[in-house]
């Protein structure tokens, strides 16, 4: 069985390829740990902690997910940049419409009205202010 | 001389496909089909949120009916599948078509075991009493969790007809970017699994 350098050597070849592939496969470990720990919120004794704890540690590992996915997986990282910025408009808009259901319907806590209204509009209005900074005019940036 | 000509050819042909942005066409439109793809499943999983609770008293609910050592299994095989993909395209890029082709069929089978494990669970379900139109729990989780069944299945006949075309010598290194298109369909399913299998499956019921 060839080695990974030897597999670097081979004609044709160079050593970069080995070091890309690399990344993807300590990328999926890394997903499938988490989701090992996911799963694990499952089990009796740590299922019994507090909902809103365990909503909250498995929405952080889902989201970590999501980007990870998005970022190494769909070159989101290395490639054009627009792609990115139609991801994020997306999930900009998507934010406030989500929340105002979840909130409506009782998903989430009931926290204060201006709490409420910081968590809805703060975050995608800053993330679309960079969006709208960073959008430049003529042909856009080749990659 | 006809090498030449052919080079030209070829270098026209990917002229065709930037856009102004500076991006693939087919990439872009794949993207966009992407982002219209997310709201549909925003509206599938916020209604399956709104009506996981409408059972009726002698129904059985989530919590009854949902293996997750089982689902557990099927969203790590998912998952892996998008490892399996992305080495397909990578292989590709360096003109290892053999070993590309070997990566596209395991994401292809790995997809059907996927698949297979959704046909094995509704099966599950149907025998204990829930069907479609059991209740607005049933109805709102059979279309969710089918929808994205239906996506990967997609998908399979997207990737068997790349490994077709790369058995016939027509996917080569210079035509990654196809490959690539179908990968980000393939990862942008295994995303919408990780939201699912989070919201539906494990969050407290």
């Amino acid at each position: 069985m060839a080695t990974t350098e030897q597999l670097a050597e081979s004609p044709g070849d160079n050593v970069s390829w080995v070091k890309e592939d690399w990344i993807y496969i300590k990328t999926a470990i890394i997903l499938a740990v988490f989701t090992g720990i996911e799963v694990f919120t499952y089990f009796e004794s740590v299922h019994q902690a507090p909902d809103w704890l365990l909503v909250l540690t498995l929405s952080f590992l889902m989201v970590i997910k999501f980007f990870l996915v998005a970022a190494i997986f769909m070159h989101l990282r290395d490639d054009n940049a627009v792609f990115t910025k139609m991801m994020v408009l997306g999930m900009c808009i998507a934010w406030p419409v989500y929340f105002v259901m979840a909130f409506a319907f009782g998903f989430l806590p009931d926290w204060n009205p201006i709490l409420k209204v910081l968590f809805l509009f703060v975050p995608p209005s800053i993330t679309g202010f960079w969006l709208g900074y960073s959008f430049k005019g003529g042909t856009g940036s080749h990659h | 001389m006809t090498e030449t000509a052919t080079a030209q050819t070829s270098n026209d042909h990917s002229e065709d496909h930037v856009s102004t942005l500076g991006v693939s066409n087919d990439k872009l439109g794949m993207w966009v089909f992407l982002g219209s793809d997310c709201l549909l499943f925003g509206g599938l999983i916020s209604t399956y949120m709104l009506y996981k609770d409408r059972i009726g008293p002698d129904d059985l609910g989530p919590e009854e009916m949902f293996d997750i050592p089982f689902t557990s299994v099927s969203s790590f095989v998912l998952l892996m599948s998008s490892l399996t993909v992305v080495l397909a395209i990578t292989a590709l890029r360096r003109n290892d078509i053999r070993r590309s082709r070997i990566w596209l069929l395991a994401t292809a089978i790995l997809g059907a075991v996927f698949v297979g494990g959704q046909v094995y669970e509704f099966t599950v379900f149907y025998r204990e009493g829930l069907g479609y139109t059991t209740n607005l729990f049933g109805t709102s989780f059979f279309t969710l969790t089918g929808f994205h069944g239906v996506h990967v299945s997609v998908g399979i006949i997207m990737l068997m007809s790349m490994y077709i075309q790369s058995m016939r010598g027509k996917l080569t290194a210079n035509q990654e970017e196809k490959l690539e298109i179908i990968g980000l369909y393939w990862h942008f399913v295994d995303v919408v699994w990780i939201v699912i299998f989070t919201i539906v499956y494990l969050f407290p019921q």
